[in-house]
């Protein structure tokens, strides 16, 4: 018997029932080794427990909020009690959308021409509400109370699938008594069979004859904490590995970039509504970047405007976004061989080179959409290439993730021919869009297929996951994790 | 994408085959067109913007009809002869050159609900795509024979008209606040009090690019059409006018160019130039990677609407006046690559072999990364855009002058507004999310964070952990940090400091090369309990830049 099992059995033997706090002052143990040894001797019945149910309140940080004000339903309903009617224009933050959708569906208010207006059972109800005063005391409680209505029990049916808060189980001990079995225990000093191994025992003579104490396998053990690598991580270390074996020179670039390399020098038109701020993330601090490469900015300034039929401006170029797909990586670098290729044209060919990172864009946040994720992309620059050896470097780096592809053809504006990738779920399941690629337009190079020509592709990382993970419910769990979810991963 | 929605009886009709729905789908996806969404009687699907020729049944017919049926008949009859219809277009020097316009008549034509339903819808998906939302393009169809046969296009000043959808005449400007089409369009209007108009003897036809009249309104009834397309691009509105010509040939019209003059220029409105891509026929499939000789060539472009012929090697491909994204032969080559069919292009390696290598930093990071995890922290990865509450106010620092950090325009969500400056709010969030985990609990990020040095943006990488528990102090993490830095083999030395992020006189400074480049200490107790941590809580955070 362990000596920590040992102290509670000696101290419990006066017969009284103790509390577990009494218990480790007493035996002077903390209290995850307390909690241990008592399950332990629980088991093989040596003691008795008195258990009590309780179920904890955890508040995520919007119902804190709330429990510390009002519900945002009862907020705008109290703006509503005083105006009688709102313009729903004026309703945009995230928390008035929210109140706007409790207050409809709670039928406190409706909509009409425009307006929210109050109805007859939203002007009787009183603010705070009884839910908003239910909420705050619950924030102090932090428990369910033992004797609640059935009103009390749906409205925390609803707290939590609002997300305002979260109830867990938990089994308390209250007290701790010995049993029959345990005031019969008396075996405090086996001197005959040993328990602990000290330094002692194995210097000591004779070990050859020492009788050990058996001890229950079936004990059951607190769970050790095993620290590891984030899955999305592994995963984007697979495929540098799975590139760099393929023979690919990893490189990398900036994340803010004026719009010229994420959008221009790809051939993406400047009145293209993927550009505007619905869609991309430009900064207003700094507003605009410089373009270095005034030669180059020229080049694509004509075959822009002569392809698009638009007027050029130097300050859609300039404007400052963070990157939308990681082939600005990929042209920056295509722009520097050109360079070098221009001076030098017995260049050790083919390059062949791939880059992961992070690309973003502007997202209403919610359990399904993020502002920020992972793409890889990868080019080869060298002669004679083919559409078909692009297939073949696509299709070699997914089998290295046992993932079956194929192509559709497909339209992006730096790439002609395109293809779109497709991979299948399982053996025999659907088939999933995972990627774009092309040959890269010869407007972008500026050079004469006889000399080069440039392979290119941008694979989004996620779905990968969604290839791997086949429990992942949605891409949002693998950013925003809390420990919980992290410490449940299985290395893959 | 624009997602267009077909009728499925009637693109057969126009197809002239009849088609298993299985088979229909099949062969869209050769083509690269994707399947939105399926209903008994209607398809829809996306098409890429490159092929505005698509958005109409017509259009996407003929795409099917040559596919299948390989039709060798690619010439149009038009009637060139603009004394035909009388009508003449002219242009007031008021539009000085900012707007431009082609047109022509069609005629004899049989409409029906089908043909109505896709005229009307391929002219607002074009306008509305290609067009920006009628900024750049915009399409009228009008019942030619309620037209005196003279029109002008001018600006004018703020009058009345009886548009498609009203009963009494009613000012532009009141056209523009009242009816659905001007408030979803006026925008696309310059801001001044002139308004471009189409005009002839009996009034206004069009308010443009906002809505027709209703003298003018077309009907199953009517069989006689005068289109007219305006912009502000003339290539465009050209090339848009002969696209929508051939349709309507296609609907069996006759088709009439008309005359057009002003602004020092006279013109005719339907030219069909010709336009030719020539490329050797050993390039073909040496781009495609498979080998093709020239009769399959031809027969390939045939198959995809082109007219093709051998000249010297090298194969002449006629392009369509349909199609307005051909820029190169890129473009055509892909086209012959489609027909002849992404699925049977064998996959062949890369002739060459090459060396692969990793960047310095990835091994490093990795590297880094592990000695953190041997000494019991996980990993974590977490969003780089942040807001100044987070970033700053919860940390107890000062919120820095705007200049000083990335700052992001017009975000959607209230949540984001900037760029981190630093790893540890992002750390302490994720423990705020955790209160119910077991205890100790110990994470780390090693990850980018993002600043500005003289109006440039820099780029950094930050390693930081914390780790917290029921019992934690400041030697605790610097036993962390000597043991892991110094297995890293990074020298360093630490200085006292104050960081209003933590304890005064339980923090230090990380000198590296005699930079201050990082802190670690006890996290002050206002900041956990701004994030809601009820443990104590030690931090790290140190700027890889040394690197």
């Amino acid at each position: 018997m362990h000596k920590y099992e040992l102290a509670i059995i000696k101290s419990l033997q006066d017969g009284k029932s103790k509390t577990p706090e009494q218990l480790m002052e007493e035996v002077n143990l903390g209290k995850d080794e307390l909690l241990w040894a008592i399950e332990n001797l629980s088991n093989i019945s040596l003691i008795e427990l008195q258990r009590e149910k309780e179920l904890a309140i955890s508040f995520f940080p919007e119902g804190e909020v709330y429990a510390n004000s009002l519900l945002p339903e009862d907020s705008l309903l109290e703006k509503l009690k005083s105006q009688k009617k709102l313009e729903l224009k004026t309703l945009i933050s995230e928390k008035d959308r929210i109140a706007l959708q409790w207050c409809i569906k709670k039928k406190l208010a409706q909509i009409k021409d425009g307006y929210l207006i109050i109805t007859p059972s939203g002007e009787k109800n009183k603010v705070p509400s009884n839910e908003s005063i239910l909420l705050n005391s619950l924030s102090k409680l932090k428990v369910v109370p033992k004797h609640i209505s059935a009103e009390e029990r749906s409205s925390i049916d609803e707290f939590k699938s609002r997300k305002l808060l979260e109830i867990k189980e938990k089994n308390n001990i209250l007290s701790i008594k010995i049993s029959k079995k345990g005031l019969e225990f008396k075996d405090f000093s086996d001197s005959e069979h040993i328990d602990e191994l000290t330094k002692e025992i194995i210097t000591s003579k004779n070990i050859e004859s020492l009788k050990f104490k058996k001890y229950d396998i079936s004990v059951g053990v607190p769970s050790e904490i095993v620290s590891m690598r984030h899955p999305l991580r592994s995963l984007i270390n697979d495929i540098k590995i799975t590139f760099s074996q393929m023979g690919f020179n990893e490189i990398s670039g900036p994340i803010i970039e004026p719009s010229f390399w994420v959008f221009d020098s790809l051939f993406v038109p400047q009145d293209h509504p993927a550009r505007d701020t619905q869609d991309t993330f430009h900064l207003s601090n700094p507003e605009f970047l410089d373009i270095e490469e005034q030669e180059y900015l020229k080049q694509i300034k004509k075959t822009n405007t002569k392809a698009w039929k638009i007027k050029w401006n130097d300050n859609d170029a300039k404007s400052a976004v963070l990157r939308t797909q990681m082939t600005s990586v990929s042209v920056r670098y295509i722009r520097e061989f050109i360079k070098q290729f221009a001076k030098d044209k017995n260049q050790l060919l083919p390059k062949k080179l791939f880059t992961v990172g992070r690309v973003f864009r502007n997202e209403n946040l919610d359990y399904k959409h993020l502002t920020d994720f992972y793409q890889t992309d990868g080019i080869i620059i060298g002669k004679n290439l083919t559409l078909s050896n692009l297939f073949d470097t696509l299709i070699t780096f997914y089998k290295a993730f046992n993932v079956n592809i194929r192509f559709k053809p497909a339209y992006f504006p730096f790439v002609e021919p395109g293809a779109e990738i497709f991979a299948q779920l399982g053996e025999k399941g659907e088939w999933l869009e995972i990627g774009g690629s092309g040959i890269i337009r010869r407007e972008i190079t500026g050079i004469k297929r006889k000399d080069i020509s440039v392979l290119a592709w941008g694979l989004g990382i996620e779905r990968m996951l969604l290839l791997k993970d086949k429990n992942m419910k949605s891409i949002t769990e693998y950013y925003n994790s809390d420990l919980g979810w992290l410490r449940s991963r299985e290395l893959i | 994408m624009p997602n267009v929605t077909f009728n499925i009886d009637y693109l057969l009709k126009l197809v002239g085959s009849k088609l298993e729905k299985q088979k229909l789908n099949e062969i869209l996806y050769k083509l690269g067109i994707e399947v939105e969404h399926e209903e008994e009687n209607s398809l829809t699907l996306e098409i890429t913007p490159n092929r505005p020729d698509l958005f109409s049944v017509v259009g996407l017919a003929r795409y099917l009809r040559n596919f299948l049926h390989q039709n060798k008949n690619f010439h149009y009859n038009i009637i060139k002869d603009t004394k035909e219809t009388q009508l003449n277009l002219i242009i007031n020097p008021n539009i000085k050159n900012k707007l431009f316009i082609y047109g022509f008549v069609a005629k004899d034509i049989k409409l029906d609900d089908n043909s109505l339903a896709d005229i009307f819808n391929f002219s607002e998906k074009l306008s509305d795509t290609l067009g920006r939302m009628r900024k750049k393009l915009s399409i009228g169809i009008h019942d030619y024979d309620t037209i005196d046969k003279t029109i002008e296009f001018k600006l004018s000043n703020d009058k009345k008209f009886i548009h498609l959808k009203g009963n009494e005449p009613e000012l532009f400007s009141d056209v523009l606040k009242n009816t659905e089409k001007g408030k979803m369009y006026s925008t696309a209007l310059p801001k001044t009090n002139m308004f471009p108009v189409l005009e002839d003897t009996k009034g206004v036809l069009a308010l443009i690019p906002i809505i027709n009249s209703k003298r003018t309104a077309v009907t199953k009834k009517t069989t006689n059409l005068f289109v007219e397309v305006t912009g502000t691009s003339e290539d465009l509105v050209k090339k848009i006018n002969e696209m929508l010509a051939i349709n309507f040939h296609e609907l069996g019209a006759k088709i009439y160019q008309i005359n057009i003059s002003g602004n020092n220029k006279n013109y005719t409105s339907l030219s069909f130039p010709e336009n030719y891509v020539t490329i050797p026929v050993s390039q073909i499939g040496a781009e495609i990677g498979i080998k093709l000789d020239s009769s399959i060539i031809i027969s390939l472009a045939n198959k995809m609407g082109y007219e093709a012929a051998v000249l010297n090697q090298k194969i002449r491909f006629s392009i369509p006046a349909y199609r307005i994204d051909i820029l190169n032969e890129q473009d055509v080559i892909e086209d012959i690559a489609i027909g002849y069919g992404y699925e049977y292009i064998v996959a062949t390696p890369v002739p060459s072999i090459t060396k692969g290598k990793l960047l310095d930093n990835t091994i490093l990071f990795n590297r880094i990364s592990d000695a953190f995890i041997g000494v019991g922290f996980t990993e974590l990865i977490s969003t780089y855009l942040t807001n100044e509450d987070k970033n700053f106010t919860k940390m107890r620092l000062d919120i820095p002058n705007k200049k000083d950090y990335i700052l992001l325009k017009d975000s959607k969500s209230s949540s984001i507004t900037m760029a981190r400056t630093h790893i540890l709010p992002s750390l302490l969030h994720v423990l705020s999310l955790s209160k119910h985990e077991k205890l100790p609990q110990k994470i780390f990020e090693l990850d980018l964070i993002f600043s500005i040095d003289k109006n440039k943006p820099v780029e950094d990488y930050h390693i930081a952990c914390v780790s917290t528990n029921n019992k934690q102090n400041f030697n605790d993490m610097k036993s962390i940090i000597y043991s892991v830095l110094l297995t890293l083999r990074i020298s360093f030395s630490i200085a006292e400091c104050k960081h209003n992020s933590f304890i005064e006189g339980r923090c230090a400074s990380i000198l590296i090369n005699g930079k201050e480049l990082g802190v670690f200490g006890e996290v002050h107790p206002v900041v956990l309990r701004n994030f809601g941590i009820e443990e104590p809580t030690t931090a790290f955070e140190l700027s890889l830049s040394f690197i």
